[in-house]
């Protein structure tokens, strides 16, 4: 993320929650999948969705919108995007369901504009950028993991 | 459990029964079961997890009495689905320690199982009476 910072170009991946756009670092993104059966997690959180196999490894999904206090239908567009992050300094993947994946765009981070303080803690933003019409939050999801999860 | 599946050592188990209402007594909150000439502390599983929908009507529901380190405590679930070799799979790769679970595994239709820890399902227990 340093590096993309120092270029002030990023690439990211755009997603909706609700009626929001939220868009992460496309480096981070390693595969888009749809929503399968998971094994829930005894005495976690309610955002903690469960346990998925990916290719024999387990994996942890996180409802990013009930962690945002968005309602958690499910539908066809309903996704989980996995990622990797690192979470004091140990390399994971992790799931994050969305509500639907929108599209990649290439964004000017020198145009990014601080975000609100509000209930997602501006830990976990990156800022806010305006992309054809739309406010763009991008989240630093290793913040996010290391800190919100 | 309800529709989760846990895995247990097969090892520490050493059988599995239907409980029944007259051998279930209660000594200070905690609840015994009546083997034989031994009482052993009951574990309800799905209490534990925080699982809606176990069975909480003990008569309809199976404990399988474990050993640990020379303690005999029974564990309540739902159902045994059979046995199975399975591979031990990290959960703190990705997650983190999940009390009272030593690992996770898949199971042959792909779902993720936990498995338990009874070290730690023991210390949830008060273990004044050993069998």
């Amino acid at each position: 993320m340093n590096a993309l910072a120092d270029s002030n170009i990023g690439h990211y991946l755009t997603f909706k929650l609700g009626n929001e756009f939220y868009g992460i670092d496309i480096l981070r993104v390693q595969e888009i999948k749809t929503y399968e059966a998971l094994t829930p997690i005894p005495n976690a959180p309610k955002y903690t969705s469960g346990l998925v196999n990916l290719r024999g490894a387990v994996v942890p999904i996180y409802d990013l919108r009930v962690r945002f206090g968005f309602t958690d239908n499910h539908d066809e567009s309903t996704v989980f995007i996995v990622v990797k992050v690192s979470v004091n300094g140990v390399d994971k993947v992790v799931g994050l369901v969305v509500d639907s994946v929108s599209d990649t765009y290439e964004i000017d981070l020198t145009q990014r504009q601080p975000a609100p303080q509000n209930e997602i803690s501006q830990d976990y933003m990156y800022g806010l950028v305006n992309m054809n019409g739309h406010m763009i939050i991008l989240l630093d999801v290793n913040n996010l993991c290391e800190k919100g999860l | 459990v309800d529709r989760e599946v846990f895995v247990s050592p097969l090892a520490s188990i050493v059988e599995s029964m239907q409980p029944e209402v007259s051998n279930i007594k209660s000594v200070a909150g905690t609840e015994l079961y009546r083997l034989r000439d031994s009482y052993i502390p009951i574990l309800r599983l799905h209490e534990h997890f925080a699982i809606t929908g176990g069975q909480a009507e003990m008569t309809h529901a199976l404990l399988v009495v474990v050993e640990h380190a020379a303690h005999r405590f029974g564990v309540l679930v739902d159902d045994l689905a059979g046995q199975q070799q399975v591979v031990v799979k990290s959960l703190e790769q990705n997650y983190k320690k999940i009390e009272g679970v030593s690992g996770a595994t898949i199971l042959g239709d792909g779902r993720v199982a936990l498995i338990l820890e009874l070290s730690e399902l023991a210390s949830f227990l008060d273990f004044g009476v050993t069998a």
